[in-house]
C-alpha cells in the first residue's frame, strides 16, 4: 500500500511533466497537422535557461525559496517561448503551403541542429552538469508514507498551469482564434483571424509550458545535457498520440498515463529493463483498437 | 526505367560487384570500409522506399528491422561458423519480413502520424528487448563477429534489392503500391486489396533492412542495440526524401551522398553534424520534392 | 409503379437500411437491377444516393436488410472483393491516382484479372513480358475507344476536367464489370458536354453490354437515357417507374421536381 501511494506520487509527478510537454505536441499539431520534433529540444534549452538565470536570480530572492524558484521558472518560459517562436518564424513559416513530409523532415534538421549545436564544446558541451537546487528537498510523512515535496510542488503547479491554458483555450479570444485556426485555417483567415499571430502564439505558449517541463524534469534529474530532452519529447509524443493528437484533455490524460505506466513498471523489478518498451506495448495495443487516440475523433473518410 | 533485359542489368551489376571485390586486397582499406557502408545504405534506403516512398506508409522503424536481421546472422555465425554466412544472410532477411509482418499488421487500421508512431514504437520494442536478452548480450550487445561482409556481398545484394524493388514497382502487379499510395479508396474500388499491399511492402522492405542488418554486423564486427535506435530510422528516411519519395535512382544517390558526407565533412570534426543538419532544413527548403527530381519528373506532392 | 423490366436480376437491394448513429442514412430500401439494365438514381441533395453505392459497392454494410449480386450475398465482401465479382464504380470527387499517367491508372485496374502477380514480376520469364503485352494492348484498346490514347503518358490529373472524368469511367471498365455505378457523372459539366456524357452510357451500355446504375443530380441527363428511374428522398424510395410516370407523380414533384420544373 506504501509502495503504492508513492509510486502513483511518483507517476503523477512524472505524469505531469509528460503532459506539460504532449499539450506542445499536440497544440502545434492541432493547428498545423505535423509533428514538432524540436520540441523536445525547447524543453532542454528550458532547463539550460533555469541552468544560467538560477545563479543572478539568487540575487534578488533568498536561495531555494518558492519566489525564486517561481522567478526562475517565468524566466525560463518566457526565454523558451522566444526560441519557440523564432523556431516557426525562421524554419517552419518559409514552408507553410508544403507538403506536410516536408515540413516535419525539417522539424527533424531543426531538432538535430540544435542538439549538435548545444554539444558543441563553445556551447554547452556533452557532459551531464549539475543542475542548481532551485527548492529544498523537503518529505511529507502523513501516514507513515514519505512523500516527496518537490514532486507534490511538480503536480498542483501543472494543475494550475492545465486550469489557465483550458481558460485561455475556452474563454479568450485568441483561444477562439486558437480553436478557429485548428478547425478550417482557410475560413478562419477570411473571418479575419491574423494566422500567422495565432501560430507564433501556438508555439510560443507550447514552448512556455515545454520550458516549465524542462525545469521539472531537470529537478528529477541527475543533471542536464544537450540531449536530456529526448527521452522525455519522446514519451510526450506517445501521449499525445496515445490521448487523440490534436486533442488538448487527451494530452494532459495520456502524459499522466505514461507516467503513471513508466513509474509503475520501473517499480517492478522484473519489468524495469523493459520499461520503454511497455511504453510503446501499451500505446500500440489502444491505437489498435482506438486508431485514433483515447479522446480523438474517428476520421471517417467520405466516399 | 527497368522494363527490359532487366535482368541482364542485375548479372552485369553483380559481375562488377564480383570484379571489384576481387581487386580489392589492393585498395585503401579505409575507403574500401566506406564503399561497404554506401552499398548497405543503398539496400536500407532502396528498402524503405518501398514502405515509405512507392505505398506512402510512413515507417519509422527500419532500424528495428535491421537489428533483427543484424542480431540473428552474427549469433548464427558466431554460433556455428563462418561457413554459414550466407545462410546467415537469408535466416536475418526472414527474421526480420516476420517482424515486419508483425508490423504491417498495425498499418492495417492506422494511418499516416499515428502509422509513423506505431512503426518508431515497434522498433524502439525490438532495440528493448535486444537489450534484455541475455543471448544477444544484453545491452553490450554481440562483439567479436567475424569480418566477413566484402564489397562483393555489399554492392551485390544492393543491386539485387534494386532489381526486385524497381521490378515489381515496374509491373502492372506493382502499379498497386502506387495505387495504394495514391488512394486506398479508389485502390480497393479497382480490386486491388489495399491491406495486402500494404502488408507486402512492410514484408520485403523489412527482409532486405534484415539482410542488411546482417551485412553491417559482419562489417562492422560489434553490433549494440543502441545503435539501432530511432535516430538510425530517421537517418534512412532523410536518404528516402532527399532521393525523392517513390524514385529508387534518387534514393541510391541519396544513400551514397548521404553515407559520404560526414566522412567528407570530418575536417571540420566538432562542426560536421552541424553541417549535416543545416543541410537537411536548406534542402527541405530548397528542394523538397528531393535532389534529383526535376520539374518534368515532378510528382503531384498533394500528401 | 412497374416492375424490373428485365427478366433476370443482377443486383437485388431487399429492405437495406443504414444507419450512422442517429441518423438513417437509407431506409428499408428495396431496388433490382436487371440485366443490362440502365437504370438511374436521383433525389435531392443528401437524400442518401451516394450511401446506396457506398451499400452496394461494399464500402458500407447495411445495418439490416440483404444484398445480392448475382444471387449470392454481398453481405462481409469489401469492396476489392465485390469488384472481382463484377461491380465497378466512379465517384462523386474523381478519384484518380495521382501519380500514375493515365495508361497506368487504366493498367492498374487490368491486375485483377491477371494469374501474374509477386513471382513473375522478379523473375521477368517470356510469359511475364507475353503478359504484359497483352494488358498494354487492352488497355491502349480502351483509351483509344474513349479518345485518350493521345494522352497515355501524361499524368492523369493533369487532363482536363471532362478527361478525368471520362478516364475514371474507363479505369472501372477496366476491370470488366458486369454492373457499373456511376456516380454524378455529370456534375461541373457544362450543356455540350452533358450530351456527350449521355451519348457515351449509351455507348458503354451497347458495347460491353453491361448494366448501369446511374446517380445524377441532373435532370436532363437521367431523363435522356434512363428507361427507368429510382427516386431517393431521406433514404426512402418515393417513386420508380420510366421517366414520363416519375415526372408526373407528384411525390416527386414535391420533393425534387418542384425546385426545378422541367
Amino acid at each position: 500500500m506504501e509502495w503504492f501511494v508513492q509510486q502513483l506520487i511518483n507517476g503523477l509527478a512524472l505524469g505531469s511533466i509528460y503532459a506539460l510537454i504532449a499539450l506542445g505536441y499536440t497544440m502545434v499539431y492541432g493547428i498545423l497537422r505535423f509533428i514538432n520534433f524540436a520540441h523536445s529540444d525547447v524543453l532542454m534549452l528550458g532547463a539550460f535557461a533555469a541552468y544560467f538565470v538560477a545563479p543572478p536570480v539568487t540575487h534578488l530572492f533568498p536561495p531555494q525559496s518558492y519566489a525564486g524558484a517561481l522567478a526562475v521558472l517565468l524566466l525560463s518560459a518566457v526565454i523558451c517561448a522566444i526560441i519557440g517562436m523564432l523556431i516557426e518564424f525562421l524554419a517552419y513559416r518559409p514552408l507553410r503551403r508544403r507538403p506536410r513530409l516536408t515540413v516535419l523532415i525539417t522539424a527533424i534538421g531543426v531538432s538535430l541542429f540544435i542538439e549538435y549545436t548545444c554539444q558543441h564544446e563553445k556551447v554547452f558541451g556533452a557532459q551531464l552538469k549539475p543542475f542548481p537546487k532551485l527548492l529544498a528537498e523537503q518529505n511529507f510523512h502523513p501516514a507513515g508514507l514519505s512523500i516527496n515535496g518537490n514532486d507534490v510542488v511538480v503536480v498542483v503547479v501543472t494543475a494550475l498551469l492545465l486550469a489557465g491554458l483550458w481558460y485561455l483555450v475556452q474563454k479568450t479570444r485568441m483561444g477562439l482564434a486558437m480553436r478557429a485556426v485548428s478547425f478550417n485555417e482557410k475560413a478562419a483567415a477570411l473571418m479575419g483571424v491574423n494566422i500567422n499571430r495565432v501560430i507564433s502564439f501556438t508555439f510560443g505558449l507550447g514552448s512556455a509550458l515545454a520550458a516549465v517541463a524542462g525545469v521539472f524534469y531537470a529537478m528529477r534529474a541527475q543533471g542536464i545535457e544537450p540531449l536530456m530532452g529526448i527521452k522525455p519529447g519522446l514519451y510526450a509524443f506517445i501521449a499525445a498520440v496515445l490521448g487523440g493528437i490534436g486533442n488538448l484533455p487527451g494530452a494532459a490524460l495520456g502524459g499522466l498515463a505514461l507516467g503513471l505506466i513508466e513509474t509503475f513498471a520501473g517499480g517492478i523489478p522484473a519489468l524495469s529493463n523493459y520499461r520503454d518498451g511497455i511504453a510503446f506495448a501499451i500505446l500500440i495495443f489502444i491505437l489498435l483498437f482506438k486508431p485514433s487516440g483515447l479522446l480523438g475523433k474517428t476520421q471517417v473518410e467520405k466516399v | 526505367m527497368i522494363r527490359h533485359g532487366s535482368r541482364r542489368w542485375l548479372i552485369a551489376a553483380l559481375v562488377a560487384a564480383f570484379a571489384v571485390s576481387w581487386f580489392s586486397t589492393r585498395f585503401n582499406q579505409y575507403y574500401l570500409g566506406i564503399a561497404i557502408d554506401v552499398g548497405i545504405n543503398i539496400i536500407l534506403a532502396v528498402s524503405l522506399n518501398l514502405i515509405n516512398g512507392h505505398t506512402g506508409q510512413f515507417s519509422l522503424g527500419h532500424a528495428g528491422f535491421m537489428a533483427v536481421g543484424g542480431f540473428t546472422a552474427a549469433k548464427l555465425t558466431l554460433l556455428y561458423g563462418e561457413s554459414l554466412y550466407p545462410f546467415s544472410l537469408i535466416v536475418g532477411g526472414i527474421m526480420a519480413a516476420l517482424a515486419g509482418l508483425l508490423v504491417g499488421i498495425p498499418s492495417l487500421r492506422c494511418k499516416g502520424d499515428y502509422l509513423a508512431i506505431v512503426t518508431l514504437g515497434f522498433g524502439e520494442i525490438i532495440r528493448v528487448i535486444f537489450q534484455n536478452s541475455q543471448f544477444f548480450g544484453a545491452a553490450t550487445g554481440l562483439t567479436g563477429i567475424a569480418k566477413l561482409t566484402t564489397f562483393f556481398w555489399a554492392w551485390g545484394i544492393a543491386a539485387v534489392t534494386i532489381y526486385v524493388i524497381a521490378g515489381l514497382v515496374n509491373s502492372t502487379y506493382g502499379r498497386g503500391f502506387l495505387c495504394v499510395h495514391d488512394d486506398e479508396v479508389a485502390a480497393s474500388a479497382m480490386g486491388i486489396n489495399p491491406l495486402r499491399y500494404k502488408v507486402t511492402a512492410f514484408v520485403i522492405g523489412a527482409f532486405f533492412a534484415g539482410i542488411a542488418g546482417a551485412l553491417y554486423a559482419h562489417h562492422k564486427r560489434v553490433l549494440q542495440p543502441d545503435g539501432f535506435n530511432f535516430i538510425k530510422s530517421i537517418d534512412i528516411v532523410v536518404m528516402v526524401i532527399l532521393g525523392g519519395m517513390g524514385r529508387t535512382a534518387g534514393v541510391v544517390v541519396a544513400a551514397i551522398i548521404l553515407t559520404l558526407l560526414p566522412e567528407v565533412l570530418r575536417s571540420f570534426a566538432s562542426y560536421r553534424m552541424i553541417i549535416y543538419s543545416l543541410l537537411i532544413i536548406g534542402l527541405m527548403m530548397g528542394r523538397p520534392q528531393g535532389l534529383f527530381v526535376w520539374p518534368i519528373f515532378k510528382k503531384n506532392a498533394k500528401n | 409503379m412497374t416492375s424490373p423490366a428485365s427478366s433476370s436480376s443482377l443486383l437485388q437491394m431487399a429492405n437495406c437500411t443504414i444507419r450512422f448513429g442517429g441518423l438513417t442514412a437509407v431506409s428499408e430500401l428495396n431496388l433490382s437491377i436487371g440485366q443490362r439494365e440502365l437504370v438511374g438514381l436521383i433525389g435531392p441533395n443528401g437524400a442518401g444516393k451516394t450511401t446506396v453505392f457506398n451499400l452496394i459497392t461494399g464500402v458500407y454494410q447495411p445495418t439490416s436488410g440483404q444484398i445480392n449480386f448475382e444471387d449470392k450475398s454481398t453481405a462481409r465482401l469489401n469492396p476489392h472483393q465485390l469488384t472481382r465479382r463484377g461491380i465497378a464504380r466512379t465517384f462523386q470527387n474523381i478519384r484518380l491516382f495521382a501519380s500514375l499517367s493515365v495508361f497506368d491508372n487504366v493498367r492498374a485496374a487490368t491486375q485483377l484479372h491477371r494469374a501474374h502477380g509477386i513471382r513473375d514480376a522478379l523473375w521477368r520469364g517470356r510469359s511475364f513480358h507475353d503478359s504484359e503485352k497483352t494488358v498494354e494492348t487492352e488497355v491502349m484498346e480502351l483509351l483509344e475507344v474513349f479518345q485518350l490514347g493521345k494522352h497515355r503518358d501524361k499524368l492523369a490529373v493533369s487532363l482536363p476536367y471532362g478527361d478525368q472524368r471520362r478516364l475514371e469511367i474507363v479505369r472501372a471498365l477496366a476491370t470488366r464489370p458486369k454492373l457499373l455505378l456511376l456516380d454524378e457523372p455529370a456534375a461541373g459539366m457544362n450543356p455540350t458536354e452533358k450530351v456527350e456524357l449521355m451519348k457515351l452510357i449509351q455507348f458503354i451500355e451497347e458495347k460491353y453490354q453491361i448494366s448501369v446504375l446511374l446517380v445524377e443530380h441532373d435532370m436532363q441527363v437521367v431523363m435522356g437515357i434512363c428507361r427507368r428511374i429510382i427516386v431517393l428522398d431521406y433514404g426512402v424510395k418515393i417513386a420508380e417507374g420510366n421517366p414520363e410516370e416519375v415526372r408526373k407523380n407528384p411525390k416527386v414533384i414535391e420533393a425534387y421536381l418542384g425546385e426545378e420544373p422541367v
